[in-house]
């Protein structure tokens, strides 16, 4: 049996997704005993141009022309394409930027000086970031940033047995040990909160009158953040087949229910941001 | 529930929606089929009396004790079926019933049954006209006195040869005839009329008086009257001055049918001036002082029936109405926030996207919000409302007039079945109670329960002692068996030894009865039904509606009943599992899942979700078949 060859491809990305597929256990281990080749990977393989793989792991967003040349040709030259990560799969942190002017953007970190990037440079940005399946055709998603380990690893079982891969279809909250299940999600949540330490550690963050995205958030990452006392802040994206406008106003209108607008504006300063942290490019 | 599912697949292979003829088709064989020897047996023991009644087939007072049977056969084997499995394949129970688009069609069939029973069997007293009212004549004359009877049912009845109009004078007057029968009568339509002539010899009243048949089973032995007013005149009068007046007389309903007086008070009258020839040369229409119709506890009282058939609607078609309602505005929200986004998303990208994203969001998580507010409001509303409603009359004004009650769907068909025991002047009440139960049953599952029984909102309150406890596990099964088993030996006592049951399940009756009949208090029954009385009392303190749960036999029947139910309570696909809407033990059925076998439809699932993920609608949305 030959082994499975991977390629990791880098897009407008932070590193993360990289380094976290090449420290999980079962990556590793596979390398080690040869089920899986790693070919084309930037901080481990020496190879400059994109090769022939039979999967290639894409990570970050489509930001400039260059990602987007460079998304195709991996496309042609292997056989799955998996999205890495939430940036591939939803557009992620850089995504943001879609809900403000470019230009604007680039003046209030730039100054005046704007770098040339649009003269004769090879690459130029993109009026909008895109998640990689806007442009070629996807063939595994694996969201999170970065995607948890376990999935990593049930990724590299369907690759090797080429079957689908099939994420969890329960949110965070059914993972939450601060879902007791006797819980009452006060939904008038008048309390403000001074300070983080006010916080019960085993109480619901929703019940405590903060905005945790847990309910709508795929559950694949097995709460490991409510765990540690952060709130969801909806890192793995939507759960599959469900629409993030509706959950969200869903959500936000239940648990905020008493609250006039101009006072929730006031309670989440950029709720619009906030929510849509992971997912703009995807949703909006 | 996994089941169901499966089953469902198989039999509607291929497609993805059953379509309405075969899922029709599918309830009537599932439900039918149980209730065929049900009907057979109804039909042999029915009560002959009826027998001559044209009405007996759209009866609901015939239709309440088959739908017990009913319920017995297809609610015992589905909760059989249900918890055993075994009996699945014998008694086909499907999770589905009609979609919601359907939701229009099931209003109109509701409506429909309702506007035809109440028509055919018709609610109320036989009116008796009396026209005129006073007359002045001349001493020697022959005044005619126009009689008409309004019978509340279609003519002929079968038992015609029993009722009669007496005619009683006081002073100088002579009638031609005292006793007038059906043969007397001249009929246009609903309406028997004739003519009584009285000979004016002087000053003097005429009453007369209508006595329904002894064998009417709406008003057995009952009166109506009237009376008219002769003032004789000298002769050398030549004018004569008659009004005509129409009066309307509605008898209420007696405490004892044997009472032969009518209290003046209610006595309505509506002016309505003509003139009759009697030998008059000059008629003058003169002022008549006639009572005003005014909306007093009285007319409340009468039209009750009316009241209650209103609160039906509103409650009953009114609650799933309004939330499905909200459920679609909270959808339009979201709806139109997509729409202005992709609006925004497709300007061109100049000045700053976010700031008008987030007032589109911020908008529609505000409109969601309040449509949320309204659900819980809502619900918490009607459900007091209702309270109020059933409070007054049912229980309040029937207390005032008549005494005290069962409006219980399971009392009135007894006292039916063992006529004997029928206070008649209760009638009314009893096919409001029966024909309520059953419609809003019918529409959405078990309604009365949870919305309307007096007996339900007693252990509600009554839970807010403890109720905390539970009963799971085996136990809880086998404890629920014990409301069939009632329903059963209730059934089997009243057809087969005319033995009323007396309701001794039931916790309300025993106080009820001992205040009713003296003779009732005292000896070791009573004191086992008191004592019983106060467990079930006890038990409803510290489980939430222990009664509901395990004993009364009136929920078993319903929940047969409810069986044919389009509307249920479920949950849709946008629920997160948060296990919110039967924490803390909100449901007062102690049920694991909302809309599960025995839900009363109460409400309180949908009020606790934050999501407001469950709703009220068909089957078919349901995320778990």
């Amino acid at each position: 049996m030959s082994s499975l060859k991977i390629g990791v491809l880098n897009l407008a990305y932070c590193g993360g997704c990289e380094v976290a597929f090449l420290s999980v256990e079962d990556v590793v281990k596979s390398l080690a005993n040869g089920d899986t080749e790693l070919r084309y990977c930037t901080i481990a393989v020496g190879e400059r141009n994109i090769p022939e793989v039979d999967a290639m792991l894409v990570t970050g967003t489509v930001r400039s022309t260059d990602d987007k040349e460079l998304l195709k040709e991996a496309r042609e030259k292997s056989r799955f394409i998996v999205a890495y990560g939430t940036c591939a799969c939803y557009g992620g942190i850089p995504g943001l930027l879609n809900l403000d002017n470019l230009k604007e953007a680039l003046k209030s970190v730039f100054g005046e000086r704007i770098p040339s990037v649009n003269k004769g440079a090879p690459t130029s940005l993109l009026d909008e970031a895109r998640p990689i399946d806007a442009v070629v055709k996807v063939d595994y998603m694996v969201p999170g940033c970065p995607p948890p380990g376990e999935l990593t690893s049930s990724l590299i079982k369907a690759l090797i047995k080429e079957e689908p891969l099939v994420l969890p279809a329960t949110n965070v909250c059914s993972k939450c040990p601060r879902n007791t299940g006797e819980r009452v999600i006060r939904v008038e949540a008048r309390r403000r909160i001074k300070s983080l330490s006010e916080l019960d550690p085993n109480k619901c963050f929703l019940e405590q009158g903060i905005l945790c995205l847990g309910p709508i958030t795929l559950g694949a990452c097995k709460a490991t953040c409510p765990a540690k006392g952060i709130w969801c802040s909806g890192c793995m994206g939507p759960l599959p087949g469900r629409r993030f406008d509706e959950e969200l106003i869903d959500l936000v209108s239940s648990v905020f229910s008493n609250m006039p607008p101009d006072k929730l504006r006031e309670r989440i300063p950029d709720i619009l941001k906030i929510t849509y942290m992971f997912v703009a490019p995807r949703s909006l | 529930m996994e089941g169901e599912l499966k089953m469902n697949k198989k039999q509607c292979s291929g497609r993805k929606t059953c379509s309405l003829r075969s899922r029709i088709l599918r309830k009537l064989i599932t439900y039918g089929l149980p209730a065929a020897p049900a009907t057979v047996l109804y039909a042999a023991l029915t009560n002959p009396a009826c027998a001559g009644c044209p009405l007996a087939a759209a009866c609901p007072l015939r239709l309440a004790p088959l739908a017990i049977l009913y319920a017995l056969f297809a609610g015992g084997f589905r909760l059989l079926t249900e918890k055993t499995g075994r009996l699945r394949r014998l008694f086909r129970v499907s999770g589905r019933g009609l979609s919601s688009r359907n939701l229009g069609l099931a209003i109109i069939l509701v409506a429909i049954t309702a506007t035809a029973t109440i028509t055919l069997a018709g609610g109320g007293p036989d009116k008796l006209i009396v026209e005129p009212t006073e007359i002045q004549a001349k001493v020697g004359d022959v005044v005619k006195i126009h009689v008409k009877v309004e019978f509340a049912h279609p003519q002929p009845c079968p038992a015609a040869k029993y009722y009669y109009v007496e005619v009683k004078v006081s002073g100088d007057l002579e009638p031609e005839k005292t006793k007038y029968t059906h043969d007397d009568m001249h009929f246009v339509s609903k309406t028997g009329e004739f003519d009584v002539n009285i000979k004016v010899m002087g000053s003097g009243t005429v009453t007369i008086i209508y006595h329904y048949s002894d064998k009417c089973p709406f008003n057995k032995g009952g009166i109506e009257q009237a009376s008219v007013k002769i003032t004789a005149e000298t002769p050398t009068t030549t004018t004569t001055t008659t009004t005509t007046t129409t009066a309307t007389v509605t008898a209420p309903a007696t405490a004892t049918a044997t009472s032969s007086t009518v209290p003046a008070g209610t006595t309505t009258i509506t002016q309505k001036t003509s003139t009759t020839t009697t030998e008059t040369t000059t008629t003058t229409p003169a002022p008549v002082k006639a009572e005003e119709h005014k909306i007093s506890l009285e007319s409340l009282y009468n039209s009750r029936a009316i009241l209650y058939y209103a609160l039906l609607v509103i409650g009953v078609i009114g609650i799933p109405a309004t939330m499905l309602w909200l459920q679609t505005g909270k959808k339009n929200a979201i709806r139109r926030f997509s729409e202005k986004k992709s609006s925004i998303i497709s300007k061109a990208s100049t000045g700053s996207k976010a700031r008008e994203l987030e007032n589109a969001l911020v908008e529609a998580i505000g409109e969601a919000a309040s449509k949320n507010r309204m659900i819980t409001k809502l619900i918490l509303w009607l459900r007091w409302a209702l309270v109020a409603v059933v409070v007054v009359l049912l229980i309040l004004i029937p207390f005032a007039y008549v005494g005290l009650i069962c409006p219980c769907p399971m009392w009135v068909p007894q006292a039916i079945l063992l006529s004997e025991n029928l206070p008649r002047d209760l009638m009314d009440v009893a096919i409001v109670v029966i024909i309520v139960a059953l419609v809003s049953t019918i529409v959405l599952r078990r309604a009365w329960c949870g919305w309307i029984c007096p007996l339900g909102l007693t252990q509600d309150l009554l839970a807010k002692v403890y109720g905390r406890a539970r009963i799971t596990g085996k136990t809880d099964v086998v404890l629920r068996v014990i409301k069939y088993v009632f329903l059963a030996v209730l059934v089997i006592l009243v057809l087969t030894s005319s033995t009323i049951w007396l309701c001794i399940h039931c916790f309300i009756s025993t106080p009820l009865s001992a205040l009713r009949y003296q003779s009732f208090v005292g000896g070791a029954l009573f004191w086992t039904l008191v004592a019983l009385g106060a467990l079930f009392f006890i038990g409803s303190m510290i489980v939430p509606r222990f009664f509901c749960r395990y004993i009364c036999p009136a929920g078993a029947l319903l929940e047969g009943v409810g069986l044919l139910a389009p509307l249920k309570v479920h949950k849709t696909e946008r629920c997160k599992e948060c296990g919110e809407c039967t924490a803390m033990n909100s449901c007062p059925m102690g049920l694991a899942e909302p809309g599960e076998t025995e839900c009363i439809s109460c409400l309180n699932c949908v009020r606790n979700c934050p999501f407001k993920a469950i709703e009220v609608g068909s089957f078919k949305t349901s995320k778990k078949g």
